[in-house]
């Protein structure tokens, strides 16, 4: 089974992959009004998710949701560093701990916009 | 003969319960209880304030329940969702008690109980029956269990899931008997305005000259789902589409990632204060209640409260009051189609004697599609493989994400309202701050009394 990822491009990141490969895998949701990435992800992978952060969960959509913040900006940030590795990198143990440890402090606080 | 037009239905059991009588009493004279909010031991959070459902009992939203129930009461609603006079009812309603500290009050039945909440004199509880049961074994019979009720149930109910976690998890020893509030709470800042007991609301529904009304039940900020989901069924009335759309807003200890109450009350008045559905045809109330998640169950819960305040329909969607995979997505919608036999339901609760008389609008679902380039109704519109759904988890990752959302998802005075909730709470949902902090503010506070 694979499931989805999205990441939601807002102007920021929009400037961030412009020019780049990126750019071509831009999707449009609601008329155009929201524009995402989709990344693909294994059965493994969505596994090791899930087990680290148990919020998570997989909609009926198929998509992977409730991640934490500081997960999906990581993941964006991997994206443009690092292309379609981004998954692999961002499971790796050493960035899923540190992730871990932020994503307890988002239970508590989220900066508003 | 029958007339088309359909008019204000009567209170479920025929009579609204009035159970507030002010008066002042003596510490003295009665064994005193404070009313706590009670935690969930698995999550640390709090999952129920009993002082909601006493605020509910008394001011008729429950009508005819006017009281706590006895066994005999409690054992009824189990087999047949009935009271002891009959009329439907969905769930026990319990005044669970510690054991210990009743030995200490050395109450008896025949004697009251004076209830305080926030250190003030708040209810008297009449003590007609003191009795023990099996909180595990009354949990699972409430909600059901996937070999007893294969027509609804999917998965058997565990602590993860509140409602089931609150029945589980009380004493085991229940006062039953009726309860009046003799000191009535004042209701703070937001919530004032947003409260209409069933009396009340049937009086405002009179002055706007509203004879047919829809009831929208929620737990949600307003995506343009739900707002779609109101417009569309209130086009169901009778000879023209129904007056009036009642938003009733289920308030009190909520899950954790649910929004928080105020920006669930202030989103929905958004969308008719700035005229997405015109005042004259929108108002917005709530409940108190600390929701039992119970699908279909909740649902007959949210009829008879409408009715009661005067609704003479009733939308129910996907999934209605449901979390989880419990429930079969469309179990509350069989429900309201055919019954739920293993539930003791056989018919629609509308066609059976003492049943409802609020008529069910079952909606399925709204989506985004790109095809036909606007919201559309999932049964009507045909590219069901290019529809884009306003999934809940989504919509919320993107707020935590501080990413506002387009014009097509949430009005930007409806974000505006959670913007400023957030900021208000430090977090755009419910967690356990909000809910702690909740518990000991509660929506009220009370006078002092001259005993």
């Amino acid at each position: 089974m694979e499931y989805i990822i999205s990441i939601v491009l807002d102007e920021d990141r929009l400037k961030k992959i412009r020019g780049t490969s990126l750019e071509g895998k831009v999707k449009d949701l609601f008329g155009g009004a929201l524009k995402v990435i989709d990344l693909k992800v294994s059965e493994e992978q969505a596994k090791k998710i899930l087990e680290a952060f148990p919020k998570s969960r997989i909609d009926a959509r198929k998509h992977i949701e409730e991640t934490p913040v500081s997960f999906r900006r990581e993941l964006f940030d991997l994206l443009v560093a690092k292309g379609e590795n981004a998954l692999n990198e961002i499971l790796k143990d050493e960035n899923l701990s540190r992730i871990k440890s932020l994503a307890a402090e988002e239970d508590d606080h989220l900066n508003p916009p | 003969m029958n007339s088309l037009k359909i008019q204000t239905p009567e209170p479920h059991g025929g009579r609204l319960v009035n159970n507030v009588r002010p008066m002042a009493v003596s510490e003295k004279e009665y064994p005193a209880l404070n009313i706590e909010p009670e935690i969930d031991k698995l999550s640390s959070t709090v999952i129920r304030n009993v002082y909601r459902e006493i605020m509910s009992i008394a001011h008729g939203f429950f009508s005819p329940l006017d009281r706590f129930m006895t066994r005999n009461e409690v054992e009824r609603v189990l087999k047949e969702r009935r009271l002891l006079d009959g009329w439907i009812f969905p769930f026990p309603i319990i005044f669970d008690v510690d054991q210990e500290r009743l030995n200490e009050l050395k109450v008896k039945e025949g004697d009251s109980i004076l209830l305080r909440l926030k250190g003030k004199p708040f209810a008297l509880l009449n003590v007609d029956e003191i009795w023990k049961f099996d909180p595990r074994e009354i949990a699972d019979r409430t909600f059901g269990t996937p070999d007893a009720n294969p027509d609804a149930v999917k998965r058997a109910f565990d602590h993860k899931h509140p409602g089931w976690s609150m029945y589980a998890q009380m004493s085991g020893t229940a006062i039953g008997g009726k309860v009046y509030i003799i000191n009535e709470p004042k209701f703070k800042g937001v919530y004032s305005r947003f409260w209409y007991p069933p009396e009340q609301c049937r009086a405002e529904f009179k002055r706007r000259g509203w004879r047919t009304v829809i009831a929208h039940q929620t737990r949600n900020v307003p995506h343009m789902g739900h707002e779609h989901l109101m417009k569309e069924a209130a086009f169901m009335g009778d000879t023209e589409p129904c007056n009036g759309i009642l938003v009733n807003a289920i308030v009190g200890a909520k899950r954790l990632g649910d929004f928080v109450d105020e920006a669930i009350l202030e989103g929905h008045e958004a969308l008719n204060k700035f005229g997405y559905i015109g005042p004259a045809r929108h108002m917005v109330t709530m409940t108190l209640w600390d929701m039992r998640y119970g699908g279909p169950l909740e649902s007959l819960l949210h009829a008879i409260i409408r009715q009661n305040m005067g609704c003479t329909h009733h939308m129910f969607g996907r999934d209605h009051a449901a979390t989880g995979d419990y429930y079969d997505p469309y179990s509350t919608q069989t429900l309201w189609e055919k019954g739920l036999a293993s539930f003791g339901l056989n018919e629609p609760p509308f066609d059976i004697d003492k049943g409802v008389k609020i008529r069910p609008v079952n909606m399925q679902e709204f989506w985004y599609c790109p095809v036909c380039g606007e919201i559309a109704y999932s049964q009507t519109c045909a590219h069901r493989d290019k529809a884009e759904r306003f999934s809940g988890s989504f919509i919320r990752g993107l707020i935590a994400e501080g990413i506002k959302p387009p014009a097509v998802i949430f009005r930007p005075e409806v974000y505006n309202i959670i913007v400023r909730w957030w900021r208000a709470f430090g977090y755009p949902f419910v967690n356990k701050r909000y809910l702690d902090l909740k518990e000991r503010e509660l929506e009220v506070d009370l006078d002092e009394v001259n005993m």
